[in-house]
């Protein structure tokens, strides 16, 4: 019997306790591997989340929260600046392009956004849009995402809830979607986009029919016209009373060294639940050794030799490590996959589930190379099995 | 059997290694080949570490950015190291783009522009490093070298922003 075909029929043999200890292994690959494509997608969202806007300025309190809720559109703003912050940003040299932006309201559970229309020029280039883009008060474009999540085409109407999900909803201004954008793959595809006095009407005391133009604004977007301007407007903006301006790429700089020390934690984590899971294949392997001492004493008789027997065990050991890395890797995308809309609904981080990675290769290899490892031992108690004890019995 | 055991615990160990390699954390420590002799009495052409290829690093100060009190335009010595290897310490300023893999070296450290000023455009002493792997570039408040090719000359440079100084496929090693 050749040495794979014995080892297979071993295998077989003890299948249930081997496919428990293979599944340790295939957990912790899974793990590892989904890890890895999570931490990537935050790192590639961070980095174009903000496209060319390399400051924003709105009410002072915290960058990060600044950064969140007007790029990545998570949280909420704390407070709003006055018109006339705006009209100086947009009167000063030192800007390129520059847009306000005003938050507050929202649509099952996806932000609504007034802001100018060219936001989306500057930032993508020409929009390929279904539809048209707004143009008077009400009139609503929606992202990608929120169309497929809401069901929402062009033509439906709606009502916005006030602050997050579930607040009381505005019966006096109902809004119009006129049309749908492209998928940016960024985190305005979870939004709906209108024009930038929606919350100044929504909001207004009495419903007069008359143009507001002015209101309070949540966040200002700049395109500097240069490195130097960009750092004078910075410094100029701070010294107000209220305002912060923040440089968009430091702070997604900060957001990713915590995303890094997460998940430098969560390797650790792995590397212990690969030593367990090593540990767990030398624990079958003795415990299938065992049983198995007559079987290898019968073998020595008929005349295998010993390093046959040991190597049959220790390639017993890399095809459960082997097989059970595969099936992680496979298991760790699939899961991806499951998890991802669900992921993106609630982050916006949308994680590529099939991406493979030179990484994962080199996991398969290590993980052989740790079965074959902790086969040893098994390897050596068969080793010594002395076929006489089979005549001894 | 002993022999065996060595064998593929050595390959095992191997892969471990690799897999920790292949994996990409941000540069926290100083890199083993940070190691650039400065004399700054003289212009003696310094060798790195990548001696094996034979490249020549030279050594630069902020005093070489300009001649004099003229920031119109770059000094002549770094005009001439246009496409040499350089090497130049500073700090992180706050302007930095993780996508396309630049930030600003700036000689102090600190939140403050010193030498903004509200007359125009005035060059001061500012490089704009492109570094060689993006993937790995943070932000961080401690003092860095930087290593890698200089251009000079006011231009539109691949940030899209105008500037003077830059620096192409660097190396930032953070210093102790």
């Amino acid at each position: 019997m050749s040495l794979w075909r014995l080892t297979w029929k071993n295998m077989w043999h003890e299948r249930s306790l081997l496919l428990l200890a293979m599944s340790t292994v295939a957990l912790v690959t899974a793990l590892l591997v989904f890890v890895q494509l999570a931490s990537d997608e935050i790192e590639e969202s961070a980095k174009r989340g903000y496209g060319p806007y390399e400051l924003v300025i709105g009410h002072e309190g915290s960058p990060l929260s600044l950064v969140l809720h007007t790029f990545y559109h998570v949280g909420e703003p704390l407070g709003n600046v006055p018109y006339e912050v705006y009209e100086y940003v947009a009167r000063s040299p030192w800007k390129d392009v520059a847009y306000p932006m005003t938050r507050g309201d929202s649509y099952d559970g996806f932000p609504l956004i007034g802001t100018d229309v060219n936001y989306f020029k500057t930032r993508y280039g020409a929009l390929a849009i279904e539809g048209a883009t707004y143009e008077q008060t009400g009139d609503v474009v929606i992202g990608s995402h929120v169309a497929r999540a809401t069901g929402l085409t062009v033509g439906d109407t709606f009502y916005a809830s006030h602050g997050a999900a579930d607040g009381h909803a505005h019966d006096e201004m109902p809004f119009t979607v006129t049309g749908i954008l492209p998928p940016f793959g960024t985190a305005d595809d979870r939004a709906l986009w209108t024009t930038l006095d929606y919350a100044w009407h929504v909001h207004a005391e009495e419903s007069d029919e008359e143009e507001l133009t002015e209101g309070p604004i949540t966040s200002i977007v700049v395109v500097p016209s240069g490195l130097m301007e960009l750092q004078q407007l910075e410094q100029m903006m701070n010294e107000r009373d209220g305002v912060q301006a923040v440089y968009s790429g430091k702070t997604a700089s900060e957001l990713l060294s915590v995303v890094d020390q997460g998940r430098a934690f969560v390797y650790v984590v792995t590397v212990v639940s690969f030593v367990i899971a090593g540990l767990s294949i030398m624990l079958a392997l003795l415990a299938v050794g065992a049983s198995r001492a007559k079987d290898i004493a019968l073998l020595r008789l008929l005349g295998r030799s010993r390093s046959f027997i040991t190597r049959s065990i220790v390639l017993e050991g890399a095809l459960v490590t082997g097989i059970g890395s595969l099936v992680g890797i496979v298991g760790g995308h699939v899961i991806a996959a499951f998890v991802s809309p669900v992921i993106y609904d609630r982050f916006g981080i949308a994680i590529d589930a099939w991406t493979f990675q030179p990484m994962e290769s080199l996991l398969v290899i290590g993980s052989i190379g740790v079965g074959m490892l902790v086969s040893f031992v098994p390897a050596r108690r068969a080793y010594r099995v002395d076929p006489l004890t089979l005549i001894e019995r | 059997m002993k022999r065996s055991f060595i064998l593929i615990s050595f390959i095992a160990l191997l892969s471990g290694c690799q897999l920790a390699n292949s994996v990409d954390r941000p540069p926290d420590e100083p890199e083993s080949e940070s190691v650039v002799e400065r004399d700054r009495s003289s212009e003696r052409v310094a060798f790195g570490t990548k001696a094996a290829t034979a490249e020549t690093v030279h050594p630069i100060t902020w005093d070489d950015f300009f001649d004099g009190d003229d920031v119109t335009e770059p000094s002549e010595r770094l005009k001439a190291l246009r496409g040499e290897t350089v090497t130049l310490t500073g700090w992180m300023g706050e302007v930095l783009n993780l996508g396309q893999g630049w930030f600003l070296l700036i000689p102090a450290p600190g939140a403050d522009c010193p030498f903004c000023s509200e007359d125009g455009q005035f060059w001061n002493k500012i490089m704009i490093v492109f570094v060689e792997e993006p993937s790995a570039l943070r932000y961080t408040k401690e003092q860095v070298q930087v290593t890698g090719r200089i251009d000079v000359g006011i231009k539109v440079d691949e940030s899209n922003y105008k500037t003077m100084f830059r620096l192409y496929d660097a190396q930032f090693d953070v210093l102790p």
